[in-house]
């Protein structure tokens, strides 16, 4: 099951947020209203997506998902924010490599599209990386072998230039 | 009547002193003739020769009786004489010698029958002396003694008389100088007083001309001359020009010329009156006035005008001319007084001028000053609007969620209850527990609260959804800033906006549209047509049943297009119309929108330097207009890239 770290200054958001989520029955969540402490339990745990309010009065909510960005490169981060609060905000939200902005107060359905999207977008990522490894080792593996036995017919160059496409 | 017993008979002495009296007042040959005729008479003689010399003249003048009547002689070689005559104080018979020297030169060439003569001295004053001769023929023979005693009670008469008449004729010509001097004091103070009244009035304008016409004739009656001219110095031009003259045409014109060809600046060097007779070094040709005398005036010490009083008879006296002048000052006062007023009248239209622009002004000020509060108004409900939406933000949000959870949980919780009443259904009637839990949901009244749930959450869930689009809107009316200035077509987002709308519309509205060729327009398209779909809602909920609903596109001017949006739907109130665009402001049903729509469009047209007005009539419709520049001022679209 995938895991999903909310940071929110406040705890009212989090019970709402919990109780929506909950209903998938397809997630873990773990709730947080301080940033720090999120962020320290993010160096022990793994999550698959960060969801985190901007209006937050320790840290923005950019500086965190950037943080943990960079402690967890594999996961995903979905910012909340109130339209008022975004103004001049956008160069770092492309910074942060945030996926996706949903507005308060936030529509249930559209977030959890946006959450089932983003761990989509996630899984996709992983397997192309992972198809990509598979794809090195074999292509290791593959030459070993026609230097082993030297083999030069048309079909090892054909599945040369396969690997060299599918690399691209 | 002649001397009878050598004596004068009364009759004889008043005809004498009448006759002296009218000679001593007036020298005239006939007077002569009459009071010497009558001496001669009275001493019982043929002829007469007298000697006098005018009051004030060195000459001596000598009448002898001729047949054409008394005649002047001219008396140089008689000076001889007269000393022998006069140095006789006593009344006494001339030589015979004497008599003929005096006969020779008064009658010369002539035979003469006079052989004896008397002499008579009279002295009036010491310039006013008279000598008389009595003289008689051979044939009457000399006088005798006792003649010669009544001659000479005749002489102290005479004396005595002349002195008195001589004193009493200086009296009446005292009296008469006294009268005339008296006449033209009166004269004098009408003049002065005319003065006073003609320099107090304002002299606007032309009133000054005349003004110194009148000044010039009273001056000229005063000082009883010939001619009174005013002349006025142009300093620029260095030339006289004539303001005013009264009197002789010829003598004006003399001055006239005088003015032209020899008057400068400096004949008047300092503040004095200057005297010209015609025989002045000054002049260049003898004029017709014999006397003249200029008075210089000033204004601001500026030679401003010469006063110029002329005459042909006598010359100006010290006392004359000092009243000229003191006329001319008066005028030069009431020239400055009038000059003064016209300053003080030109600074005071000035002043009120002034006063009239800063009053002017001060309504901009405070018109301007209107406009800030009201804007600043404006942007604290704006500030606020924002403040309030953000805070309302979060627990809207959550509180919304938590409906929407809390009503699947209750989905949830009924499925669990259903499936417990279908098991308990099962359980035979008397079962103990079955009945227990009827009871129960009969007092809980079970199905009532089963209905009213889903019409709790239902409701409870639009209320939110409205607090979600207060705050929305809210959120909007505060952010009129944001969002970019383009090149628009305002019918392309008309008719986009329109396909928004036409659902709400379509049952009830027939749409009428009339484009005018209108130009692009600068401005923040998606808030036009927020302002266009706010005002096209509006129209769609005026109108109840069925209606129709025009837009209109036109250009007024070269700088400016409008739009407008009409219906003919239910109208608004007069009283209503002037606060519609006020935020909060809403003839609408409590629930049925929030009363922000107008009062964000009115921002947001201002924000693009429009107008924006409505106008309606109760019952049959109402109409919209929004007036937009074609191009912006060039500060707006600079502040949105900043």
């Amino acid at each position: 099951m995938d895991r999903i770290m909310i940071l929110d200054d406040e705890p009212m958001i989090l019970k709402s947020l919990e109780r929506l989520l909950r209903r998938e029955k397809k997630w873990e969540v773990e709730t947080f209203s301080e940033p720090h402490e999120a962020l320290k339990r993010a160096q022990t745990g793994i999550y698959e997506l960060f969801i985190s309010d901007y209006m937050m009065p320790e840290m923005n909510g950019i500086e965190f998902l950037n943080e943990v960005r960079q402690l967890q490169p594999n996961s995903q981060r979905i910012l909340l924010t109130g339209r008022a609060d975004i103004d001049g905000a956008v160069r770092a939200i492309n910074e942060a490599k945030i996926f996706r902005l949903i507005f308060k107060p936030w529509n249930d359905v559209e977030l959890i599209d946006a959450i089932e999207k983003a761990l989509e977008y996630r899984y996709t990522l992983q397997k192309n990386k992972y198809l990509m490894d598979q794809i090195a080792i074999f292509e290791t593996k593959f030459e070993q072998l026609v230097e082993q036995h030297n083999e030069h017919s048309s079909m090892v160059n054909t599945i040369r230039d396969l690997i060299h496409q599918l690399k691209k | 009547m002649t001397m009878q017993n050598n004596q004068i008979g009364l009759n004889a002495l008043l005809e004498l002193y009448q006759t002296a009296k009218a000679f001593f007042a007036q020298k005239s040959n006939k007077n002569a003739e009459q009071f010497f005729g009558k001496l001669a008479q009275i001493c019982q003689s043929d002829s007469w020769i007298c000697f006098f010399n005018n009051s004030g003249s060195d000459k001596t003048d000598c009448l002898v009786p001729k047949q054409s009547g008394p005649s002047h002689i001219a008396t140089h070689n008689l000076f001889e004489f007269l000393p022998l005559m006069v140095t006789e104080s006593a009344m006494s018979q001339l030589a015979e010698a004497d008599v003929q020297g005096v006969l020779e030169a008064v009658y010369p060439g002539e035979q003469t029958e006079w052989r004896y003569a008397c002499c008579f001295s009279v002295e009036a004053t010491e310039q006013d002396t008279m000598i008389a001769l009595v003289l008689r023929t051979e044939e009457q023979g000399p006088y005798n003694e006792e003649q010669l005693k009544v001659f000479e009670t005749v002489e102290t008469f005479l004396v005595e008389f002349v002195r008195f008449a001589y004193n009493q004729s200086l009296t009446d010509n005292l009296l008469n100088e006294l009268r005339v001097s008296k006449k033209q004091q009166q004269v004098w103070l009408e003049s002065l007083a005319w003065l006073n009244e003609a320099g107090d009035s304002d002299l606007k304008g032309e009133k000054i001309q005349s003004f110194y016409q009148s000044s010039i004739f009273q001056l000229n009656t005063l000082m009883m001359a010939s001619a009174a001219v005013n002349f006025h110095y142009d300093d620029k031009a260095k030339q006289f020009d004539c303001l005013a003259s009264h009197g002789s045409e010829t003598i004006v014109a003399n001055i006239q010329q005088l003015f032209d060809q020899n008057v400068d600046e400096t004949w008047f060097p300092e503040r004095k009156t200057i005297c010209i007779d015609s025989n002045n070094e000054l002049l260049s040709e003898t004029p017709a006035f014999r006397y003249l005398i200029l008075v210089p005036l000033y204004l601001q010490s500026q030679l401003n005008l010469v006063i110029g009083v002329a005459r042909t008879d006598k010359p100006f006296n010290d006392r004359e001319i000092m009243m000229a002048t003191i006329f001319a000052e008066s005028i030069e006062l009431i020239t400055e007084r009038r000059d003064l007023l016209h300053s003080i009248r030109k600074h005071n239209l000035a002043l009120q001028n002034e006063r009239n622009e800063q009053q002017k002004l001060i309504a901009q000020l405070k018109e301007t000053q209107q406009q800030l509060l009201q804007q600043e108004k404006m942007a604290s409900i704006g500030q606020l609007a924002a403040g309030v939406a953000h805070e309302i933000n979060n627990p809207v949000g959550y509180v919304s969620s938590n409906i929407s959870s809390l009503g699947n949980y209750i989905e949830d919780l009924y499925e669990v209850i259903d499936s417990c009443l279908a098991a308990l259904k099962e359980l035979p009637e008397d079962n103990q527990k079955k009945q227990d839990v009827e009871k129960l949901m009969d007092d809980l009244d079970f199905e009532f609260v089963q209905e009213d749930i889903t019409e709790l959450l239902k409701e409870s869930g639009e209320g939110v959804t409205r607090v979600k689009q207060i705050v929305n809107d809210l959120k909007d009316f505060s952010h009129v800033d944001e969002a970019e200035w383009q090149w628009s077509d305002l019918q392309q987002g008309i008719e986009s906006t329109l396909n928004i709308v036409r659902n709400e519309l379509k049952y009830k509205v027939d749409l009428v549209k009339d484009y005018q060729d209108i130009p692009l327009v600068e401005c923040i398209p998606s808030q036009i047509n927020q302002v266009v779909m706010n005002l096209l809602v509006n129209a769609g909920h005026a109108i109840e049943e069925r209606g129709t609903i025009k837009i209109a596109t036109y250009q007024p001017d070269s700088e400016s297009v409008c739009i407008e949006v009409s219906d003919t739907g239910k109208g608004i109130d007069q009283e209503h119309l002037n606060k519609i665009f006020d935020p909060f402001f809403t003839t609408k049903p409590v629930g049925k929108g929030t009363g922000l729509g107008l009062s964000l469009s009115y921002s947001i047209i201002e924000k693009h330097s429009g107008n924006i007005e409505a106008t309606s009539v109760v019952g049959e419709g109402t109409t919209f207009k929004i007036t937009l520049p074609v191009k912006q001022q060039e500060e707006h679209a600079d502040q949105e890239d900043s």
